[in-house]
């Protein structure tokens, strides 16, 4: 099963690197939310520093549903989808290995966000740990959703669904993971905050349905 | 492999309508209709990947109704398809790569099937949207034929391809044949098919209506 997500991981993550997707569009587009958001918003001192975990995770969200389509669409060309059921991969190494290549994309492009905020709102940054702790088990829990999804709205102009369906079901993760740095901001956190560990369940219970379900949606 | 009044449904089409039809060691069937009339359906069924809505199937014995049964299938026979199953942002050589992986196929038997078919290898490091249809087409049957399953189902497989990589694409195709391997191929190109082919199954509406030896 591991075999078969690192290859399935190594294979997006190179067709990422080589179409620069990444780079030329999901950076510059998180760029322009950022500043976006700042010319909303920069109405009030500090508004944009209290603001900043919604904002945070509202703006990586976009970026991950993004990633998340370019992935599938990758499958729906050529028929490539059939390709991997042929090849006879295990549906939970391929699961596995779409979100592994989700979350380090999800990384650079959340790293970038929180520099972006860091210097356009001047927000604090320190307890880098807990944030980046608590940025990985979120990240996760939304892209084993997304992977989940993905799958079952890939090709047949049913791709805008996505958006519509990750949503509403992420939506404790993203409950979970900006309460857990409105504590950061108010400067009240620890590694036993008890938001960072309802994402890590999240991440787990997320994870482990999509492991399971994931073979059957292939086939559908 | 046997399928007994199988039916298929693509959304509430039947594509495959109750129809009857199996092949046994060494056969090379050619599959022949007019468009749409369920050879694609016929070939996807047998390769385990379209669920069977009713009837039954089997592939080396093994069930096509349910999901193991299909997964184990799929894991046994080599597919050429209408689509190539390539992706357009990798070279052919990492495309290939992938492939030979996923099938646990040694890289050996990838180049040799590569010269075989006389795949030029200027165009390994080529990413596949830059190569011709014929190019690709090349490819997918490099990585069909290289896996070396005991049934091989082929889609057109001359569509795209110049008339000298149709002639050694024949050529070897009675060798595997002459070797023991079945070989079901759903092509428009009959002339050429039936000149290795053992029999030839018609399909219309959904059915297999006529066979001759």
């Amino acid at each position: 099963m591991f075999k078969d997500a690192w290859l399935v991981a190594s294979k997006d993550l190179r067709i990422e690197r080589r179409s620069r997707v990444l780079t030329n569009q999901l950076l510059p587009f998180t760029l322009v939310i950022l500043i976006i958001f700042a010319f909303t918003f920069d109405t009030h001192p500090n508004l944009l520093v209290t603001l900043s975990p919604g904002l945070f995770w509202v703006a990586s969200l976009f970026a991950m549903t993004i990633a998340l389509q370019r992935s599938f669409s990758l499958e729906a060309e050529n028929q490539a989808r059939d390709g991997l059921l042929l090849y006879g991969l295990e549906s939970a190494g391929i699961f596995l290995g779409k979100v592994v290549a989700i979350v380090i994309q999800s990384a650079i492009v959340e790293l970038f966000i929180g520099f972006g905020i860091v210097i356009l709102y001047a927000a604090p940054l320190h307890e880098v740990v807990f944030l980046a702790l608590s940025a990985f088990t979120a990240t996760i829990g939304i892209s084993c959703v997304g992977v989940v999804f993905g799958a079952m709205v890939t090709g047949r102009s049913r791709d805008s669904l996505l958006p519509l369906l990750i949503f509403p079901v992420v939506a404790p993760v993203l409950l979970s993971a900006t309460k857990a740095w409105e504590d950061y901001v108010r400067g009240k956190v620890s590694l036993g905050d008890p938001w960072l560990g309802l994402l890590v369940v999240f991440a787990i219970a997320f994870g482990a349905v999509g492991v399971l379900t994931f073979g059957s949606i292939l086939e559908e | 492999m046997e399928l007994t009044a199988v039916t298929v449904l693509l959304g509430n089409f039947p594509a495959l309508a109750r129809c009857n039809f199996s092949a046994y060691e060494g056969e090379v069937v050619l599959i022949s209709g007019a468009n749409g009339s369920g050879k694609t359906t016929l070939l996807r069924t047998i390769a385990g990947l379209v669920r069977i809505h009713s009837g039954s199937g089997a592939v080396f014995g093994v069930g096509l109704r349910d999901e193991v049964g299909r997964r184990t299938v799929r894991q046994s026979v080599s597919y050429l398809a209408h689509g190539s199953h390539l992706y357009d942002d990798l070279t052919v050589e990492e495309n290939l790569r992938f492939i030979a992986r996923g099938t646990k196929t040694d890289w050996s038997d990838i180049e040799s099937m590569c010269e075989r078919m006389q795949l030029p290898k200027r165009i390994m490091n080529l990413e596949v949207a830059h190569t011709s249809a014929g190019q690709r087409k090349k490819v997918t049957l490099v990585a069909t034929l290289a896996q070396g399953s005991e049934l091989v189902l082929l889609d057109e497989p001359h569509a795209a391809l110049d008339s000298e990589a149709k002639e050694i694409f024949d050529r070897y195709v009675a060798e595997m044949a002459s070797s023991g391997a079945t070989m079901l191929v759903a092509s428009h190109d009959q002339g050429r098919v039936e000149a290795f082919a053992t029999r030839t199954a018609e399909v219309r509406g959904g059915r297999v209506v006529d066979q001759k030896s």
